[in-house]
């Protein structure tokens, strides 16, 4: 695979420039909300948004003042809370018709709740794993409503994107959910660096095509492969397809036993709905 | 179709642990001039038989050694002495992957092949490079060659030799090898060895690979839509249900399938057969192909059927799954191709243990010996 075809992953508005880009697609990757709508209008047209992500740390998705102009913007939001629920409430026929999905975190217990709200209202949402380990009941809890609730609700992630691959027949961690894929994101660093993880090592740009591939291939004996150089847990865990280690320190007890239910969850919903 | 297992070579830059050709055999490679003779010799033979196809599986050794010149001669004495059969050989290959490169994938799609056969080992220090048995530097290689063969599209299975090492942990090793390979597309198979030497103590008994199948197959059966092509489990489910036999050794129909040529022109049954020095056919310089397949051991394999009925195998409700196992490991038991196998003995374990009380199926004889009835 090449540089082409890849997402790139920018956080620094100056590197969105042609030279750099090209004919790549494009997360903008932003933290001020008030900065959402406008610079999506500035690089609409020229260039490929595969979506902008608004970080808003410990912010409430109630301080974003949604109006008409966030309707067609592919964004996705990480939000530590809901905030003022009445406010989402009385917004969410706007929000409905927005490209929007609600990522929160697993170490906050109340996100379990406000993803089934979310979810339920017809917002598509998910859950991300930040520093803390997240309490793995609370986790399946989510898991068995996504997967089993005869309720309608918008999709959850990852455990949509669990149940979208789970029939490939080759490892899919649900990675790109959060950005993360060496085949399909890259992090622009600057006009001349990038890496494949934000905190991975930094590689040259203007990496000939061979080369990039060759440090691809590195990348993935090094992170994917390693698991079974080293005979790590992982590698034995009959959870690995869905998970591929990215799970491994998140909860607060057995992942391997929390993500094995959640591959049998899975796999139940997938043969009721055939 | 009749299937040349052609190992062109017996250089390997492995050194498996349990190999055969390595203990046994030196590491000569098939001269140019020797290869343009079996050219000749597979192009007679497909003239004669011109409603035949012919299945060409190169093998080794480590059949990448060779290297891309060896394999562009192949299509030039393809050209040269099969003008009008050459698109009824086909090709595949039973490689370690280690020395793969983008030129050899390029000259094997030339020979039309597009999936790879290979065999894998997570622990440490039963496959390996060099005297110290190097599994990492040898891993580290065989995952790039997995790597470059699925960008350019092949497909690829594997085989994996069930030792000593491992055989108290089989959900342990059935977890990384499903891990590794998704969907199964693997083989498990016990450790063979002539004579049962066993230098390196990594040899196992019949009963202890049939418990170790047992064990994996509890796991497998209630996952079996997540991982279905892991072998014997699959063959065995699908053969249960609709007949047949299940694989090469068991098929009790290899009298005329398979012909083994070695790099000295050596002709002989199969792989396991040259490795053991059974079946010395002759040399492909004074000896046809179809002359190796008329000569008189394929008469003999031909009656063994009949004869383990009346002896060995007689009573036996699984003989028409098994057909007592592959002659050599019947040979290797018991000096003679008319003894059935020793690994008889981990197949009806397996099933009557394992496989019939979790499946709640029920060996029918009658649908295989239909099915044989129709040949």
């Amino acid at each position: 695979m090449k540089k082409s075809g890849l997402t790139y992953i920018v956080d620094d508005l100056s590197l969105i420039r042609k030279n750099i880009i090209r004919d790549n697609s494009v997360v903008i990757k932003l933290s001020n909300p008030d900065d959402v709508v406008g610079v999506f209008q500035r690089y609409y047209g020229d260039y490929n948004i595969y979506q902008i992500c608004l970080d808003l740390g410990f912010g409430s998705l109630s301080q974003i003042q949604f109006n008409n102009d966030w309707e067609n913007i592919p964004l996705v939001i990480f939000a530590y809370n809901l905030g003022d629920l009445n406010y989402i409430l009385n917004i969410v026929g706007l929000i409905q018709s927005c490209k929007i999905r609600v990522m929160q975190p697993a170490s906050n217990k109340e996100s379990y709740a406000s993803l089934k709200i979310l979810s339920s209202l017809g917002v598509d949402c998910g859950i991300f794993f930040d520093q803390e380990q997240a309490d793995s009941e609370a986790f399946l809890d989510l898991a068995s409503y996504y997967y089993m609730s005869p309720v309608p609700h918008a999709s959850i992630e990852p455990f949509a994107n669990i149940k979208e691959n789970i029939h490939l027949d080759y490892n899919h961690s649900f990675d790109e959910v959060y950005f993360v894929d060496e085949k399909r994101f890259l992090y622009i660093h600057s006009e001349k660096e990038f890496s494949f993880l934000p905190q991975s090592k930094r590689l040259s740009i203007y990496l000939s095509d061979e080369d990039f591939e060759k440090e691809q291939v590195n990348f993935k004996l090094e992170n994917y492969y390693g698991h079974f150089m080293e005979l790590d847990q992982c590698s034995k865990c009959k959870a690995f397809k869905i998970c591929n280690h990215k799970l491994s320190s998140s909860f607060n007890c057995d992942c391997q036993q929390t993500m094995a239910e959640v591959f049998e969850y899975a796999e139940i919903s997938e043969t009721v709905r055939r | 179709m009749p299937t040349l297992i052609f190992k062109e070579t017996e250089a390997c830059n492995s050194n498996c642990i349990y190999c055969d050709v390595i203990a046994r055999k030196k590491p000569c490679t098939i001269s140019f001039d020797l290869l343009e003779t079996v050219f000749i010799r597979i192009n007679e033979y497909l003239e004669k038989y011109s409603n035949q196809n012919f299945s060409i599986v190169w093998h080794g050794g480590e059949p990448c050694i060779v290297g891309v010149k060896f394999y562009n001669k192949v299509l030039e004495l393809l050209d040269k002495h099969c003008p009008n059969t050459k698109n009824r050989i086909s090709h595949d290959i039973q490689t370690n992957l280690t020395l793969i490169n983008q030129e050899l994938i390029d000259v094997f799609k030339n020979l039309g092949m597009n999936r790879v056969g290979t065999s894998y080992e997570p622990y440490k220090g039963i496959r390996g490079f060099g005297k110290e048995r190097d599994s990492d530097a040898y891993n580290r290689a065989f995952f790039r060659g997995i790597e470059l063969i699925e960008k350019n599209g092949f497909s690829w299975g594997f085989i994996y030799v069930v030792t000593r090492n491992v055989i108290d942990k089989p959900l342990e090793i059935f977890n990384i090898l499903t891990n590794f390979k998704v969907k199964g597309g693997f083989q498990l198979h016990p450790v063979y060895s002539y004579k049962n030497e066993d230098k390196n103590n990594v040899g196992i008994t019949a009963m202890e690979f049939a418990d170790f199948l047992g064990e994996i197959f509890k796991e497998w059966w209630e996952h079996r839509q997540r991982y279905p092509f892991v072998q014997p489990f699959f063959s065995y489910m699908n053969h249960y249900g609709n007949g047949g036999t299940v694989c090469c050794s068991e098929s009790g129909q290899c009298a005329y399938s398979h012909i083994f040529l070695g790099p000295n022109g050596e002709i002989s049954h199969c792989g396991r057969s040259s490795d053991w020095d059974v079946f010395e056919v002759g040399n492909i310089k004074e000896v046809s192909i179809i002359e190796a397949f008329n000569h008189a051991y394929r008469k003999d394999l031909e009656k063994r059927n009949e004869y383990l009925l009346a002896n060995d195998c007689k009573g036996c409700e699984y003989f028409s799954l098994c057909h007592g196992g592959c002659p050599l490991d019947g040979w290797n038991y018991k000096d003679t191709i008319f003894a059935k196998s020793e690994w008889c003995a981990a197949t009806k374990v397996f099933l009557k243990k394992y496989f019939e009380p979790i499946t709640g199926l029920k060996f029918d004889s009658r649908k295989y010996e239909q099915l044989d009835l129709s040949k």
